[in-house]
This record gives C-alpha cells, sequence and structure tokens, in this order.
C-alpha cells in the first residue's frame, strides 16, 4: 500500500491548480518548484505496511509523521483545541492520528478533496515552524510552555513571526493552501479530527460530540416528540438507540438516495 | 435509424424527470451523466459536507471567477465556485429539498416593477396559470409535503398531498418571534416524506438532508427515487453514467443529430443519434455544453444566434445567513433542512413600507447538522466562519464557544437577485479539464439592489430572533459579489423573441427546434424561493411537450 502521495495524483492534482502552488508562496519567494521536486521524489520511495494502532494516544504509532513531526503537531493542536476540567485536549481524541490518517486517505470520490496534497505542506510547514520557534524562544517547539506556543500560534496568525510576514491567506474556494498556510491548514484539520466520525480516528468516545452537547445520528433518527424539549441526555439516547454501524467502522450500507 | 428517439443530457432533477416521463410514453431515450450512481447514503458530514462527495470537483469542470474590472485571458481566481451534483439524480440527491411555488409576480417582473437601470428585467413567457398544474404534478409526482392551503403569501389555496414536518424547536423560536412583531411563519414546504408514500419510506428527522443523500431510502424525494428508479430497467431506456457530454452534433442543415461523449471508464469518445437532444446540465454546465458546440451554421455557439447563451447568470444572493444563540439548547441540528420559513419580504410589494429595492427573499430555517460544521472549514462555500464575529478561531474561547453549539438557530435567505447580462458564463480554453473540454469562465457582480434587498431581510430576520429571546444575533455572508452557489439560473433565457432570448416557453431553442434545455437556465428572473420545485415543473411541462407536440 503507498502511502505517500503517487506520483501521477501529485501531477494530476498539480496540473488542476489544487496543489496551492507549493512552489512560489514561500516566503523566500525564491519559486523555484522544489517542493514539486522533493514530493515527487518522496512519493516514489516510501511504501511502509504498519498496521493501524489502536493503542492510547501515548504509545500511538503514526504511518506518515515520524516521532519528531508528532510530537511538534502534538504540541500545536493541544493548544489550538486545549483541554479543560469539563472536556477532553485535542489529542485526548486522537486528533494527531486522524491528521495522520487524512494526509494519507484516498479521496471520497474521484480526487475531489484529497488531503494527501497536504503531504508536503506539513512537511515543510513543521520544519518551518521548529526554525521559527529557535528564532524566538531558543528552543524547539516542543520544549515550549503552553503560553509560548499561543504566543508563536498568535504571532504567525498575525504574521508577525520572522518569516511568516508574507503568507498568502489560504482559500478553500480555489483550494489553494501554500506551505506558509500550516497554521490554518492545522486548525481545520484538528477540528475535523475532533468532531468527525470516530471511524477517521479522531473523536475517540464521541468525546467531541459530548463536548458540543451533540447527540449525533441513530438508525431511529429522532420522533417528533424528541425535536422539541424535554430534552433526553446523550446517555439516555444512546441507550435507548442504535448508532449507524459505519460510524465507527467500514461503511456498511445506508438508503439508496 | 438513430440510436435514440431522444438524447437527454445530465439526469438530475430536470433531466431525471423529462427522460422518465419520455421512457414511460413509450419513446426510446439515451441518458447520459457525468457522474455515477449515488450509491448508498451515510450520515457523515466529513464526506458529504466537509468534502461533498456527491457534487462536482474542480476537476469536473475548471472554472474560472472574476469580477468586472477583472480582465484578460488569465485574470481571476481559478477554482471551484459552483456546487452541483454530479451523480444520477443530480443535485436532488444532496438538495435541502425546500420547495415553493413561484409567486404571480415571480413571473411578471418586469411588468410589475418596471425597468431597473444595470439590469437585464423581463417577463416570463408564462405566467403562474401556465405553471400551477405543473407545479401540482410536481408535488404530487415527487413527492412534495407542505401546509394546507400552501403557500401563505399565494393568492390561491391548494393541497400539499401530505402533511408538513412537525414543529422542532427552532421553528418554534422562530415563529414566536415573528408572531411578536406581526409577521407569519409557517412549515417549509419540503421534498420530505412525511408519511409513506408511493412505497417509499417516512422521513427520520435524523438531521441529515442537505448535501447528503438521505439515510432512509427515498425519504427525501428527488429525481431518482421519484422518477427514473421507476423505468430504469425499461427496454425503452438506456442509461449511461459516468459519460461526460463534449459537443452537441448537427447536420448540414444547423440540425441537431445527436451528441458526443467522453466515457471515463476509459476515456474512449462516442457518438450517438437522436431525433432530439434535450440539455439539462445546469446553469454552468448547459451554456458550456452549448458554447462548446460552436459549429459552421452556429458559429458563436449552438442555439446562439441571439448572443444570449450564457448571459443573466443568477446565483441568489445565497451566502446570506443569519445566526441567534439562545439560553436553552435549540437542538436545530434534528429534523429536516428546514422547520419553518417566514414569507414578509417575498418581495418588495409586499413589504408593508417604502424600500429601495424591487426583489426580496424567503427567510428560511436551515440547519447546522454538526459540530463540524459550525467550527470547521466548510471547503466547499460559504467560505468563512458561522460562528460570532470575533470568536477565536482556536484556544479556550473557541472551544467555549463550539459548547453553546445546541443553542443555535440558523435562518437562510435566498435573496432575489436581479438578471444582468454582464453576468455570464463562457468556455475557457485556458483552463480545459482533464478529457480536453474548456472549462467555464464566470463573469459576475451582484446589482446595487441587491445588497439593499440583502441588508433589508438580514435586519429583519435579526428583530424577529431578538424578538424570540434570542441573547445574541448575528449575520455572515453579506455585502460581498456572490461568486458561484448552488442556486444556478439563467444562461439560457426563455422569452418569445428569438431576438433577446434562447429557448421558448418549453425550453425548445428558438434556433433549432429539436434542440430543447429544460433546468434553471431557462429561468428569466431567480425569484427569492429554492428554484427546484419550479425546475421540476418546468421539465414536466417541456416533457409533456415532446410526448405530445413535438413527436
Amino acid at each position: 500500500m503507498t502511502k505517500k502521495l503517487d506520483r501521477r495524483t501529485f501531477v494530476r492534482l498539480a496540473g488542476a491548480g489544487a496543489v496551492a502552488s507549493t512552489a512560489g508562496c514561500g516566503s523566500d519567494g525564491s519559486g523555484d518548484g522544489t517542493d514539486t521536486a522533493a514530493a515527487t521524489e518522496t512519493a516514489t520511495a516510501t511504501e511502509t505496511t504498519t498496521e493501524t494502532a489502536t493503542e492510547t494516544p501515548a504509545a500511538e504509532t503514526y504511518e506518515f509523521f515520524d516521532a519528531a513531526q508528532a510530537a511538534v503537531v502534538s504540541t500545536l493542536v493541544d493548544r489550538l483545541l486545549p483541554g479543560s476540567d469539563d472536556r477532553p485536549s485535542a489529542t485526548e481524541l486522537s486528533v494527531v492520528r486522524y491528521i495522520d490518517r487524512a494526509l494519507q486517505r484516498e479521496p471520497f470520490y474521484e480526487t475531489a478533496h484529497d488531503d494527501r496534497r497536504f503531504q508536503s505542506a506539513y512537511e515543510d510547514g513543521i520544519a518551518r515552524l521548529q526554525d521559527t520557534a529557535q528564532q524566538l524562544f531558543d528552543r524547539p517547539v516542543t520544549d515550549l510552555d503552553e503560553s509560548e506556543v499561543d504566543d508563536l500560534l498568535s504571532q504567525i496568525q498575525e504574521r508577525s513571526a520572522p518569516g511568516w510576514e508574507d503568507i498568502p491567506t489560504p482559500s478553500p474556494v480555489t483550494m489553494t493552501i501554500p506551505s506558509t498556510a500550516f497554521v490554518s491548514l492545522l486548525r481545520d484539520h484538528a477540528v475535523e479530527g475532533y468532531y468527525a466520525q470516530p471511524k477517521y480516528g479522531g473523536n475517540v468516545d464521541l468525546g467531541g460530540w459530548r463536548q458540543a452537547r451533540y447527540v449525533g445520528p441513530f438508525i431511529e433518527g429522532y420522533t417528533p416528540d424528541e425535536l422539541k424539549p424535554p430534552w433526553k441526555s446523550f446517555d439516555e439516547h444512546e441507550a435507548a438507540k442504535t448508532r449507524p454501524p459505519d460510524l465507527y467502522g467500514e461503511f456498511e450500507g445506508g438508503g439508496e438516495s | 435509424m438513430p440510436d435514440a428517439e431522444v438524447i437527454v443530457v445530465g439526469l438530475g432533477a430536470a433531466g431525471g424527470v423529462v427522460a422518465s416521463e419520455l421512457v414511460a410514453e413509450g419513446m426510446d431515450v439515451i441518458g447520459i451523466e457525468a457522474g455515477p450512481m449515488p450509491g448508498t447514503h451515510d450520515q457523515d458530514e466529513l464526506r458529504n459536507v466537509i468534502n461533498a462527495r456527491l457534487s462536482n470537483t474542480v476537476h469536473d469542470t475548471p472554472e474560472r471567477y472574476r469580477q468586472y474590472d477583472d480582465t484578460g485571458a488569465t485574470a481571476g481566481n481559478t477554482g471551484k465556485f459552483n456546487l452541483y451534483g454530479r451523480c444520477v439524480g443530480g443535485s436532488s440527491v444532496h438538495y435541502c429539498g425546500v420547495m415553493w411555488r413561484l409567486l404571480p409576480e415571480h413571473f411578471n417582473m418586469k411588468s410589475e416593477f418596471g425597468e431597473l437601470d444595470g439590469a437585464n428585467m423581463a417577463d416570463w413567457p408564462v405566467d403562474y396559470g401556465d405553471m400551477a398544474p405543473y407545479y401540482e404534478r410536481a408535488e404530487q409526482e415527487i413527492g412534495i409535503c407542505g401546509p394546507d392551503g400552501g403557500q401563505p403569501t399565494h393568492p390561491d389555496s391548494w393541497s400539499y398531498p401530505m402533511d408538513p414536518v412537525p414543529e422542532s424547536r427552532s421553528g418554534e423560536l422562530l415563529a414566536g418571534g415573528a408572531d411578536e412583531l406581526g409577521y407569519e411563519a409557517f412549515p417549509s414546504p419540503q421534498a420530505v416524506l412525511t408519511e409513506q408514500y408511493d412505497g417509499r419510506p417516512s422521513c427520520t428527522y435524523c438531521g441529515h438532508c442537505c448535501f447528503y443523500g438521505c439515510y432512509v431510502r427515498g425519504a427525501k424525494s428527488n429525481s431518482l427515487v421519484a422518477k427514473l428508479s421507476s423505468v430504469i430497467n425499461a427496454d425503452n431506456f438506456d442509461l449511461r453514467d459516468e459519460c461526460l457530454a463534449k459537443r452537441v452534433l448537427v447536420d448540414g442543415e444547423g440540425q441537431v443529430t445527436g451528441v458526443r461523449y467522453v466515457d471515463k471508464a476509459d476515456g474512449t469518445e462516442h457518438d450517438i443519434t437522436a431525433d432530439a437532444v434535450v440539455v439539462s446540465g445546469n446553469s454552468i454546465e448547459t451554456p458550456r455544453l452549448l458554447l462548446n458546440s460552436a459549429s459552421e451554421h452556429h458559429p458563436d455557439g449552438l442555439a446562439n444566434s441571439s448572443g444570449q447563451v450564457g448571459r443573466n447568470l443568477m446565483f441568489h444572493m445565497d451566502y446570506t445567513q443569519i445566526f441567534a444563540k439562545f439560553d436553552e439548547p435549540t437542538k436545530q441540528n434534528r429534523g429536516t433542512w428546514s422547520n419553518k420559513a417566514v414569507d414578509d419580504f417575498i418581495l418588495s410589494n409586499r413589504i408593508d413600507e417604502d424600500v429601495d429595492f424591487v426583489t426580496g427573499s424567503n427567510l428560511q430555517l436551515a440547519s447546522i447538522n454538526a459540530p463540524m460544521l459550525y467550527g470547521g472549514n466548510w471547503k466547499q462555500l460559504y467560505a468563512g466562519g458561522k460562528t460570532p464575529p470575533n470568536t477565536p478561531t482556536w484556544g479556550d474561547g473557541f472551544m467555549e464557544e463550539m459548547g453553546d453549539f445546541e443553542n443555535l438557530v440558523w435562518v437562510w435567505a435566498p435573496v432575489e437577485d436581479v438578471p444582468r447580462e454582464r453576468n455570464r458564463v463562457r468556455p475557457d480554453p485556458n483552463n480545459r479539464d482533464e478529457w480536453g473540454i474548456p472549462g467555464v469562465d464566470v463573469t459576475f457582480e451582484n446589482h446595487p439592489q441587491d445588497f439593499k434587498a440583502q441588508s433589508y431581510v438580514v435586519e429583519r430576520c435579526k428583530e424577529i430572533f431578538e424578538a424570540a429571546g434570542a441573547s445574541e444575533v448575528w449575520s455572515a455572508g453579506t455585502g460581498v459579489h456572490h461568486r458561484g452557489s448552488s442556486h444556478l439560473m439563467g444562461t439560457c433565457r426563455m422569452g418569445t423573441d428569438p431576438a433577446t432570448s434562447v429557448v421558448d416557453s418549453y425550453g425548445r431553442a428558438h434556433d433549432v427546434d429539436n434542440l430543447f434545455v429544460v433546468d434553471g437556465s431557462p429561468f428569466v428572473t431567480s425569484a427569492g424561493y429554492n428554484p427546484t420545485e419550479t425546475i421540476y415543473a418546468l421539465a414536466f411541462r417541456t416533457a409533456e411537450e415532446i410526448a405530445t407536440e413535438w413527436v
């Protein structure tokens, strides 16, 4: 199973303008196309057969991220979506596992929204962020305390961090998400991982839905009475109804049109 | 011997109805559809909404969008701006299913309101009376639920075949606020089965309508379950999915002879022949195909002697969204897409004060059916968040906002935009799809009156929410020129004068009498209502014309 973006897909995406002008959008403006070349090379080199891990997040092994990259992403997502006494943090819901899988996932329909196109944005973005942390704090991201990570993320978002002054605004409509807009991309991916159906690797035990007080889908749907108060609790609904099986795993079929 | 009597290009709301009706009449029909059969459906917001698996992709139809001052061959932004179905059943598979008859005035905008500088106002060549029997067929044969007496703003009265959807908490809140201010909220008519109907089961109010195919097979009515499924195995119907029309073929006299298409499975091209061709793409794909079918007889594009093919594109101001937050849960994600609507601002002549615009809008409850769609980035459309302005996009403040997800109410307003000749679709030879077919170059700017109508209805909606006791009220998507939509109208305007319109009231091209267009393209004006019931009604009318008069 090829995990990284294969060459044909990359070329097809690039040709259609969906690969974010990775070349040329770097803050140095060199635009020499090295990103494209690198991604293509990586694509031919990587084969992995690691089975999906289901252990606790702490013991998680990843297929796209190496350990150092995963540590940086973990640090960042826990500040983007922080936990508190009454809600889990991003890593507690395995958001990093979600992102790791999203970056290797087959598109849902042809090449519609192929998150594999963001692989190089992650690789470059993480490296760039490490450099910035070093410049600002003399330490790598993973050694920063919470307020320093917040400061780093804010400075990037405000385009005041060194080397991040010219970040193009990512456009979901035109699907251009340059490497330098990595933090916006990471934020969107983190939200997806926190709230997506658990089969994609995040939202463990529906913790994201509980945080939003969303009960989620059941095969039975809702009776007219359940469209108005008094509301039954999350657990009362869970006890009385059946979850669609594909919530947690492979799709087993719902209605046809 | 041609391969078929009729080829239908595009099997969406309109094409699905026309193909099914003609097959049922015994005619030999080939239907081609660029997308696949949609298959089974789930309630997964990531697949269906964030990634819009049932819709077109940038690879299917490359789009370029530009405003008026964005000139030159490569100016503008490329990407994906419009959203429409790419499967058998088309957008009717993933639509929200809110259904309306237009009001009598909507067919006579020029007579009612006069000319408007910078707009291309006109009357439709049909009036409400002409359309009423076909609206009724759409309601009966597609399966539409709604309130007794129909829309309260309507002068006549009719019955839907099913009771409306049961009231939800958000419906109750909207109705309370409207009542407080002297307006009237009523149940939104919808292509939703509230009882077993035509062999299909009733809705379970699971809350996954818009962008999703129906999890309960057929409880959301569309052209696939209501029409195509009954003829799909007929001997006189040949349905070819994943086949992309490349051009409409003509003979030495300029008459249509068939269609050239690409079979996406292997990339091969095929020519098929027929006595007539019905083009039912949508207001983007239909002009794209006609203009890409230029020939010796039709140098400016097929059926385009008027120069009007591709012009008068309308979108609705469908980014318009108004939100309210309450202190108690609303659970607005349960039930169907839309529970209730307010029609008091549907047209300027229905508004009880003087206003400086002519159109208006329906206000309809909508649904944010999962938390990801509140805090996440809809990669498809309505770019920009739905959370209140100045809400942090990350950190503790963001998480706290997400904790209020179940206390929301969302109203959506499809504000009527007026037609403008300069708002147009053209083929873009510099931006082709992977089969070499030119994509589209869309030029669009809203008329100033559109913005006035938008701010008026947004303010009224905010007042309704405040009267309903909302603790916070805000809007999104206002004040910007639209650059795409899922409500695609215009580009092959219907009319009686071949110099100023493309097709007649039956969708028959003025220039070519064996070519028909039926989808949103013949719309003359856009009306402040979801367009699909009118598209269905036009399709029943065109099918009847082909089967009785044209044959």
